[in-house]
């Protein structure tokens, strides 16, 4: 049996994801800029804009935002009306998905930040979330 | 880019408290060199710019605002000063930001957060 060793997309730094990022696992939820949401949609802030000057550090930066209560990103939605603007999408992450950390923001405990490997499409995992159902 | 203003009237400004995270920061205090303080927010995105919402505040308000006295729709909506700033930061770092005053009774809903959203940061008392 063969070790699997999961490669990182070349914008991270060496000691990124954190040693105590876990597995990505379970529902999470993401906001798309258009309900027929692509690969663009799960970039990070880094590979969006290269040579940008960021606020906060290159491992962030270089990973996603995903929140695991949708009550989480309804908020964000309900505080900044340029988050209203995107829709809810959601999808259930399983190890192959790349390691999420929890990185809680001052408003909800269920944010974390979530590094993608190379060769994982998770997109493919995710589906509007309908809000009338929820 | 970085989410504060460049170049602009406000200030050189630093990063003060982030209270909102999604991909970078989104709701969040800032303060100018020479102590202005504002709460900001992301108002829309573009292909070429974002917009933010500035609004300037005293230290009591902050505070107000921060442990949750006054709801985030409030905070801009009745802004001390009666004028929030509409910033306009480019993604081509070459281009300064471009900042225009707006009268808070010309803010629309759709521009504002969500009434009743609090912060609830535990704080001393004042």
């Amino acid at each position: 049996m063969g070790i699997f060793i999961m490669q990182w997309r070349d914008h991270l730094p060496d000691d990124c994801p954190p040693d105590d990022a876990l597995p990505a696992h379970g529902l999470v939820y993401r906001l798309a800029n258009k309900a027929n949401f692509d690969s663009k949609d799960f970039l990070s802030r880094r590979e969006e804009k290269p040579d940008g000057e960021w606020d906060v550090t290159e491992c962030i930066a270089g990973g996603v935002s995903i929140y695991t209560e949708l009550n989480g990103i309804k908020r964000l939605q309900e505080i900044s009306p340029a988050m209203r603007r995107k829709k809810i999408i959601k999808g259930t992450l399983e190890s192959k998905h790349g390691k999420m950390k929890n990185t809680p923001s001052t408003t909800h405990p269920s944010h974390f930040t979530w590094w993608i490997p190379i060769d994982s499409q998770p997109w493919k995992v995710f589906q509007l979330v309908n809000l009338s159902d929820t | 880019m970085s989410v504060l203003a460049k170049n602009t009237y406000l200030g050189k400004l630093e990063l003060v408290e982030v209270f909102e995270y999604y991909d970078k920061p989104i709701l969040f205090a800032c303060r100018s060199a020479s102590g202005q303080l504002y709460l900001v927010v992301q108002e829309n995105d573009y292909d070429e710019y974002e917009t933010w919402l500035y609004c300037s505040l005293s230290n009591t308000r902050f505070q107000q605002i921060r442990s949750g006295g006054i709801d985030l729709y409030n905070a801009f909506k009745l802004a001390e000063d009666d004028f929030v700033f509409l910033v306009k930061l480019f993604y081509n770092a070459d281009i300064d930001s471009e900042i225009t005053p707006i009268p808070v009774a010309q803010l629309e809903e759709n521009q504002l957060p969500k009434p009743n959203v609090f912060i609830n940061v535990v704080t001393e008392t004042l």
